[in-house]
Order: C-alpha cells, then sequence, then structure tokens
C-alpha cells in the first residue's frame, strides 16, 4: 500500500488534495467528495461504517432479503407439514401414486421508500482554526441512518405484535416466567411444526421475570438461578435457537418521556437467518436497491449557508406466515 | 382516620381514576372489543385478511382461557 501513491500516479489519476480537473481520473477520497456543491447521491457515505447496537439488534429481529421494487411472495397456506398417516403413500399393483400439490397464495407487494433530511446549519458545524471539521457529513449521515432503523424497527414490532396471538400471563414469586415462555415456544412449534428461532424478550419483561426469580417469597428457591440466566442460556433452555432481549428505547418528541420499545411482552416466532423469498419464515424484511446499489442512499445538497443532508432506504416487513406467531402480554 | 384510610383504599381499588379511558374487556362488550382490535392490526400493516385470521384466532384462544363468555 505504501506504493499506492505512484500506482495512482501512472494510472494519470489525481492523489488527495489536488483538484479534479475535466475528464480527469480522480481518487475518490474524502476532500473530494465533499467538494460538491450540487446534490449528488454518494452511497459512500455510509459505507464501511460499523453497525450499532441498533442495527444489529434490527437484522437480528427482522433478517433482510434483497428484492425489486415490486416483488411476489407465495403466503403459506398452512400445509408444510402434510402426512400420509393414512398409509395412501404406498401404491397398490397397477394404481398410480397420490398425486399431491402445494397451492400457496401469490401476493404481490412493494418496498415503500423511507427517508429523513436534515437540513445542517453551517454555522452549528464545529471548526478549527477556522475550518470545519472534515467528515461531518457522515456523521450526520450516521445519525440519521440509526434514527430510520429505530423508526422501522419500531414499525415491525409493531407488525409483529398484531400478528401474534396473544396469552395474558402474571409473572410474579408464585409462577414460573420460563415455564410460560417454554409454552409458548412449544405453540409456536406445533404451529410452525419447528421450533422457533426467535424468542424476543422486552426489556419490561425481562425486569419482571428476574424480579419473580428473585423475590425472597419464592418458595422453590432453586429456581432462583434463572434470574441469572444469559439469553444464550435462557435460548438453551427454551429450545429456541437465540432469545433476543429487545431493550431499544424510542421517544417520539423532543423532551418527551422515552419508552422501552418493547415492553410488558414476549414473542416467539420463526424467521431464517439469510431468508430466501419462499423459506418457511414468519417475519421477512424485503429490501430492494437504492441510489448507489445499496441497501442505504445518502443525497448531500449544499448551499451556502446550510446543506440538506438526505439518508432514505427501501424496505418492507411483511408476513408470510402468521401461523405460530406467539405473544406473552406480561402482569406483575 | 381509619375508616377514610379504608375508604381511600377501596376506591383505589375499585374506580378509575378521574379521566382515565377504561379498556374494553372481552366479557364487557366482544364484538366491539374484537373490533377494534382488528382495525389496529390493519392499522399497524396486516393486510385485513391476515387481521381477520389473527383476530378470529385470539378469539378462539381467550374462549379456552374463558375470557369472553359473553361472546
Amino acid at each position: 500500500m505504501k506504493h499506492l501513491n505512484t500506482l495512482l500516479a501512472l494510472t494519470g489519476a489525481t492523489i488527495a488534495g489536488t483538484s479534479p480537473e475535466l475528464n480527469q481520473i480522480t481518487v475518490a477520497n474524502a476532500a473530494q467528495n465533499y467538494a460538491g456543491s450540487l446534490a449528488q447521491d454518494v452511497a459512500g457515505y455510509l459505507a464501511g461504517l460499523p453497525s450499532t447496537d441498533e442495527e444489529v439488534l434490527f437484522n437480528l429481529l427482522f433478517p433482510g432479503l434483497q428484492t425489486n421494487d415490486f416483488f411476489q411472495f407465495a403466503k403459506a397456506d398452512d400445509e408444510a407439514f402434510l402426512t400420509e398417516s393414512d398409509d395412501s403413500d404406498i401404491r397398490a399393483i397397477g394404481a398410480s401414486f397420490k398425486r399431491v400439490e402445494y397451492r400457496g397464495t401469490t401476493v404481490t407487494e412493494r418496498t415503500r421508500q423511507k427517508g429523513l433530511t436534515w437540513r445542517v446549519d453551517h454555522k452549528t458545524l464545529p471548526k478549527i482554526n477556522g475550518k470545519v471539521v472534515a467528515g461531518w457529513e457522515n456523521r450526520y449521515a450516521a445519525a440519521l441512518k440509526n434514527r430510520l432503523v429505530r423508526a422501522d424497527k419500531v414499525r415491525g414490532l409493531a407488525l409483529l405484535d398484531a400478528s401474534a396471538t396473544s396469552v395474558s400471563k402474571t409473572w410474579d414469586a408464585a409462577s414460573n416466567p420460563d415455564g410460560d415462555l417454554r409454552a409458548m415456544v412449544s405453540l409456536t412449534r406445533t404451529a410452525m411444526g419447528e421450533l422457533p428461532s426467535h424468542v424476543v424478550l422486552g426489556y419490561a419483561a425481562q425486569q419482571l421475570r428476574q424480579d419473580a426469580y428473585e423475590a425472597a417469597a419464592r418458595a422453590n428457591h432453586n429456581m432462583s438461578r434463572h434470574a441469572e440466566y444469559s439469553m444464550e442460556q435462557l435460548a438453551a433452555y427454551l429450545g429456541a435457537k437465540k432469545v433476543i432481549l429487545e431493550n431499544g428505547i424510542k421517544q417520539t418528541a423532543k423532551g418527551a418521556t422515552k419508552a422501552d420499545t418493547t415492553g410488558l411482552v414476549a414473542y416467539s416466532y420463526t424467521a431464517t437467518d439469510s431468508p430466501i423469498m419462499d423459506d418457511p419464515s414468519n417475519l421477512k424484511r424485503a429490501w430492494s436497491p437504492v441510489d448507489g446499489g445499496g441497501e442505504w442512499a445518502v443525497a448531500i445538497q449544499e448551499n451556502t449557508v446550510y446543506t440538506d443532508i438526505t439518508v432514505w432506504h427501501e424496505s418492507l416487513i411483511f408476513v408470510p406466515i402468521l401461523t405460530g406467531i406467539r405473544k406473552l402480554a406480561l402482569s406483575a | 382516620m381509619a375508616k377514610n384510610q379504608t375508604e381511600t383504599d377501596k376506591n383505589e381499588t375499585t374506580a378509575a381514576a378521574p379521566g382515565e379511558a377504561v379498556a374494553a374487556k372481552p366479557a364487557d362488550n366482544a364484538d366491539a372489543y374484537y373490533a377494534d382490535m382488528l382495525a389496529k392490526k390493519i392499522a399497524a400493516g396486516l393486510s385485513k385478511e391476515d387481521a381477520e385470521t389473527v383476530v378470529k384466532w385470539q378469539r378462539e384462544e381467550d374462549a379456552k382461557l374463558g375470557k369472553n363468555k359473553k361472546a
């Protein structure tokens, strides 16, 4: 890499710090990306950024698959585990095999465009020796992306909640919260035909669960060790692939009280980590490429005294299979 | 004093706070309860058909637990 400058010089490319000229190959470095004064789509503003906790959680909850703007998927008709328990798969001499078919229901959907624009007044930007500290566009774009991730996560959680069949449970010193979770997992297994990949525990639900096991009034003290279970231990106990502690916070207005994105609830469902259009997942997140070819796009529109930074993406969280999505509505 | 305290406790456990909306329970008015549930599910992004299916399942689940006896 130390010879990069030499190699680039051989290609006729300009090196960092020099101004690009017409018909000249240039190196797309930071200084030159920011030089534009017109609106431009620059996916690179977000490239290489480390994933935030929020984004990791979002991808865990709703694994994404790439689609076109418009896409079709087969909605399951709850016929994945049909079994010939009447021996009708045994062919009689001279007869044909039993003929079967899977139909499903084809649904056409489209991804929605979701984005935010942040008007950044240049007077608010930090300066050193009279010059704006470089890289500020990236930081603002990253903040907008995080906000959009959070909005989509909340939207997805609302859809998950709406899709779930709920049972109310009380978690206290006299109850066994993990037994309730195990029963929920079992219901998903019976409905889906396999153990759920996801158990989602709201932050308040986890607090209540720990309170229940730590309660001094608990008769079976041996159970108190459940309070210390990590999410991995809990997953192993439940027989689920993973337990996700959804501990996000949302705020709907400046100064408004912050609230949990998932409260006193627990969910179980199945979602493959690397989904395809027709795998048996309860929930999927379709995303279509935006300008630049990636999942996220950034447009920088610079004016004399302010800059508009727009970040957007196109996605849709949808439910191909309703059956098996279960919920526990909890109270103390 | 003791009597007043008892009255206060009674009020706290039985009466809703002024202005507080009391959510309809399945047994009170089952149809309205589930119609409201259906509307919320559609608003959350489910198709009408899917929302109706989930509400039907929820109603069956509640019935198993004896929650909507008047339904």
